[in-house]
């Protein structure tokens, strides 16, 4: 990736492989500061911490500590992979080691997104909304093995390749894509049970 | 049902939760303030003025992970912040001991057609699983590794107190004072020992130990923190 995608908050973000074509047309080096990267991956870089289950009172202090290593490294980064790619990888890492500290949260916890439910412009009825997808959404993940939940998260909600994802992770580019299958069913299974459950009206 | 890829409520679930777990703009630019922050707050400890630096020592306890290394740094050498900063980066690197700063524009080359196979993944260390068995220092000048033990116990301190478990932080913290009672780091300890007996409803106790800090070092941002506590000001 030679340039810093136009990132819109809340919105999806081109894929992987949109990445790299955009990459390829826009041929000559660009310069970019940390703070433009901090801004254009922050978004990513919460997001993926909050889905991977870090809680709330602990986000702000993974999400830091992942832009430190950024912040520490940028200049040996050579370009070898996209930009955002180098950041999930460290990102994993980190929420990894965040995992793994005795007393940290365990599956299944209350993640709190109060602040992003109640933003300015969000209704009662959409925040109630959001809350039930979010809500949904963790029980899901919460049903994945810890690869599926990855790959889910990096495919599906961050939109990175499997290409990339292998990279990120380290792992082989066939065991992410056999895992994202996997997840995949994982998912329609579930959402497929929740709106049943909801025409019959279960609670 | 297509498993290669999602159905279109599953898609629309995804979509709709993505939108609500995204953070704000301005979450971001107060994050990036208070990172910056930091990164300069360590590397100045003690001599911290800027506004930045307070906004950052106030939000949370983040500030202490630049603190205590930096604090080390200016007193006895670089080893023992090689040794916090490799909690995240690989070991082997080199890196800045102080980066207040943030680093100067980097070209992004354009990305070449790779395969996954020459794609470097980048690998942050883990934290150590343990945490290092602590002595006592055996002579009056701290070595590398005496500062590495008393480091440990400080980060295992400052674990603790961020994990809401303020009687073990406040064991910890108080297990530093008598193991090092000369430290440098003593005002940084006394910081966890402060927040840990507010959270346990201690204020009295609290209180005494703030007024020795703030009149040991009034103008630290360890001693601005501390505003947001049971002590307050």
């Amino acid at each position: 990736m030679a340039s810093l995608p136009t990132q819109t908050e809340g919105a999806p973000e081109p894929t992987g492989a949109e990445h790299e074509a955009a990459a390829l047309l826009v041929a000559p080096p660009r310069t970019v500061s940390f703070r433009e990267i901090h801004d254009a991956y922050y978004g990513f870089v919460w997001r993926y911490a909050a889905n991977r289950g870090v809680p709330r009172m602990a986000i702000d202090d993974v999400v830091q500590e992942v832009f430190v290593v950024v912040h520490h490294r940028l200049s040996s980064f050579e370009g070898r992979s996209s930009l955002k790619t180098w950041i999930a990888g460290i990102a994993y890492n980190v929420v990894r080691g965040y995992g793994r500290k005795p007393g940290n949260r365990s599956a299944g916890d209350p993640l709190g997104d109060d602040e992003q439910l109640l933003a300015p412009g969000v209704t009662p009825a959409e925040a109630l909304e959001r809350k039930a997808a979010l809500e949904l959404l963790d029980r899901l993940l919460d049903k994945m093995t810890d690869i599926q939940r990855e790959v889910f998260i990096l495919n599906e909600i961050e939109q990175l390749s499997s290409v990339e994802i292998a990279a990120a992770l380290g792992v082989n580019e066939n065991t992410v894509r056999t895992r994202l299958l996997a997840a995949r069913k994982v998912f329609n299974a579930g959402v497929a049970r929740a709106h049943a459950g909801e025409r019959r009206g279960d609670p | 049902m297509n498993d290669d890829e999602l159905d279109p409520d599953a898609r629309a679930l995804v979509d709709l939760a993505r939108g609500a777990r995204s953070p704000s703009n301005e979450q971001r630019d107060r994050a990036y303030q208070a990172l910056m922050a930091g990164i300069a707050g360590g590397a100045t400890l003690g001599a911290a003025k800027g506004a930045a630096a307070k906004l950052a020592a106030k939000s949370s306890l983040v500030w202490l992970k630049w603190a205590i290394p930096a604090a080390v740094a200016a007193s006895v050498g670089v080893g023992a912040y090689v040794w916090h900063a490799q909690r995240v980066v690989p070991a082997g690197r080199p890196h800045p001991v102080v980066s207040a700063p943030p680093p100067a524009p980097v070209a992004i080359p354009a990305a070449p057609s790779v395969s996954s196979a020459e794609v470097v993944a980048p690998s942050a260390a883990p934290e150590p699983s343990a945490a290092p068995v602590v002595k006592a220092p055996t002579s009056s000048k701290p070595s590398a590794d005496d500062l590495v033990q008393e480091l440990g116990l400080l980060h295992q301190a400052l674990a603790e107190s961020r994990s809401g478990h303020a009687a073990r932080a406040l064991e910890l913290a108080r297990q530093h004072a008598q193991r090092y009672p000369a430290s440098r780091l003593r005002v940084e300890r006394d910081a966890i020992e402060v927040r840990s007996l507010c959270a346990l409803g201690r204020a009295a106790e609290a209180r005494k130990i703030a007024d020795r800090l703030r009149a040991q070092a009034p103008n630290s941002p360890v001693s601005a923190a501390l505003a947001e506590t049971c002590v307050g000001k």
